[in-house]
């Protein structure tokens, strides 16, 4: 188990550098981390489960300026890296179950990951600060690339934190009550369409969402 | 400037955030590109702006641009260009990009994803709709990096109008991006129950039960909608959601 844990807590704080520190190709995203990670796992398919689920949740949290928006990608990796873990580790593996606690932990790393990023940029004051001190052309550069090491840190230990805590309840996951998968996702899912409807109807496009609606219906007439 | 050049300098540039700080936010990474980038004879033009050096912060796709037309001009790299520039893209290019784009491109995604939950009623299923997550970041990629790579070429060609030229080409789609938003958004809202009547909730039999069910999962989105007064409540709603429906469970 320590070994997995090991594998996940690296691969996810790798994926995870594409959300500053290198790129931002946007393969942190939910949706492209989830399937991603659980493919690496052979659980391709209940990653892109929980990252479509989990993508529209967060999807009006922008990073404009220094504003430091909640963790999705962090929700995304730590989502999937629980039921990989959980998978391997829990007696009894219920699916609804081990897939609840992948939500309810993925929601709960978007905060403690949004903690670590403001961290993560006061610690890198020093690296601005120490330019004053020496303004080598190498040392700039060192500076710059040495962000790349803390920001894998901070997502090392962010997804660490998780691992950890999923081990000590484990145990206790058994005791959840049963229900359809189906009814689990429609709440992640509903308040994503709740954060999508604030860039929305602020921008006043109801007609536009309207005729959006009479399509959706139209597709279930098609579909029954 | 020649495609080796250019490919050089697009790798360098995605390095811009790495060291972000709240002093001085993308600065190590400007710079750092810069030095990286200028000819050895010219560095000294640019260190000596480092001596009055401000928090720079802008769009990271769109820095491109500003690099290209500090490469343009080697000898003549001014600070006040990029700090009307840094403030021109972090609106507009955050407005193209982070507002109206990804979540556009990331809204038709899981549409798709759902779309393909419905049709298939099977998660472990292997589909065509597996490939969803491609058409986002496939699309993506080729915008907001092609935005970068395209900024390096044209500053480095034609200086300042390529910024002009680039404001342009952001300003343009953005009411388009906002209807189609606006239309996905439409889709899911009615998709999501279908999802949940559907393929998951077998349980459910009657026609009646089907509306209410319906009916239900609205009220959640319209409540979530109400209580949702910043990006922060996204988490703590959802958090209280899973509670409630395990305290439902429970009981």
């Amino acid at each position: 188990m320590i070994g997995t844990i090991v594998l996940l807590c690296v691969i996810g704080a790798i994926v995870l550098l594409d959300k500053l520190a290198i790129g931002e190709f946007s393969i942190s995203q939910p949706i492209i981390a989830c399937p991603l990670i659980g493919l690496i796992f052979g659980e391709f398919h209940i990653g892109l489960l929980l990252g479509g689920v989990l993508q529209l949740v967060w999807v009006g949290a922008l990073p404009l300026g220094a504003k430091e928006p909640m963790d999705s990608q962090g929700a995304g990796v730590v989502a999937i890296a629980t039921f990989i873990l959980a998978k391997k580790s829990v007696i009894d593996f219920n699916l609804e179950k081990v897939l609840f606690v992948g939500l309810f932990f993925g929601v709960l790393a978007s905060i403690v990951g949004q903690v670590g990023a403001q961290m993560l940029k006061t610690y890198n004051n020093r690296l601005f600060k120490r330019i004053d001190k020496d303004s080598s052309i190498k040392r700039i550069v060192v500076n710059n690339y040495l962000g790349i090491i803390t920001s894998f840190i901070k997502n090392l230990v962010v997804i660490l934190i998780f691992q950890v805590l999923l081990v000590a309840v484990a145990p206790a996951i058994k005791l959840l009550p049963s229900f359809y998968l189906g009814e689990l996702i429609v709440i992640p899912l509903a308040i994503g369409v709740a954060s999508l409807a604030k860039i929305i109807i602020f921008k006043r496009r109801i007609l536009y969402m309207a005729i959006g609606a009479l399509t959706g219906v139209l597709l279930w007439v098609i579909l029954r | 400037m020649g495609y080796f050049a250019i490919i050089k300098a697009f790798i360098i540039s995605l390095f811009l955030s790495s060291s972000w700080s709240y002093l001085g936010r993308q600065s190590n990474g400007i710079w750092a590109i810069i030095l990286q980038l200028i000819k050895p004879d010219k560095r000294d033009n640019v260190k000596a702006m480092l001596v009055e050096r401000n928090a720079f912060n802008t769009n990271p796709y769109c820095t491109g641009v500003m690099i290209g037309i500090a490469l343009n001009d080697e000898n003549q790299i001014k600070q006040e260009s990029f700090v009307t520039l840094q403030s021109i893209f972090g609106s507009i290019g955050d407005e193209y990009i982070w507002r109206t784009l990804r979540p556009t491109l990331l809204s038709i995604s899981v549409l798709v994803l759902l779309i393909g939950y419905l049709w298939i009623k099977n998660i472990y299923a292997v589909s065509a709709f597996s490939l969803t997550p491609l058409m986002f970041l496939i699309p993506y990629n080729i915008a907001v990096q092609g935005i970068r790579i395209k900024g390096i070429y044209q500053g480095k060609k034609i200086g300042v109008m390529a910024a002009v030229k680039l404001v342009e080409y952001l300003r343009r789609p953005i009411t388009k991006f906002y209807n189609l938003l606006a239309f996905v958004m439409g889709m899911i809202v009615v998709i999501i129950p279908l999802v949940y009547l559907s393929s998951f909730a077998e349980h459910i039999k009657s026609f009646t039960e089907s509306v209410a069910a319906f009916f239900t999962i609205l009220g959640v989105v319209i409540v979530s909608y109400f209580l949702m007064r910043s990006e922060r409540s996204s988490s703590y709603l959802l958090i209280a959601g899973l509670l409630i429906f395990l305290l439902i469970k429970v009981l």
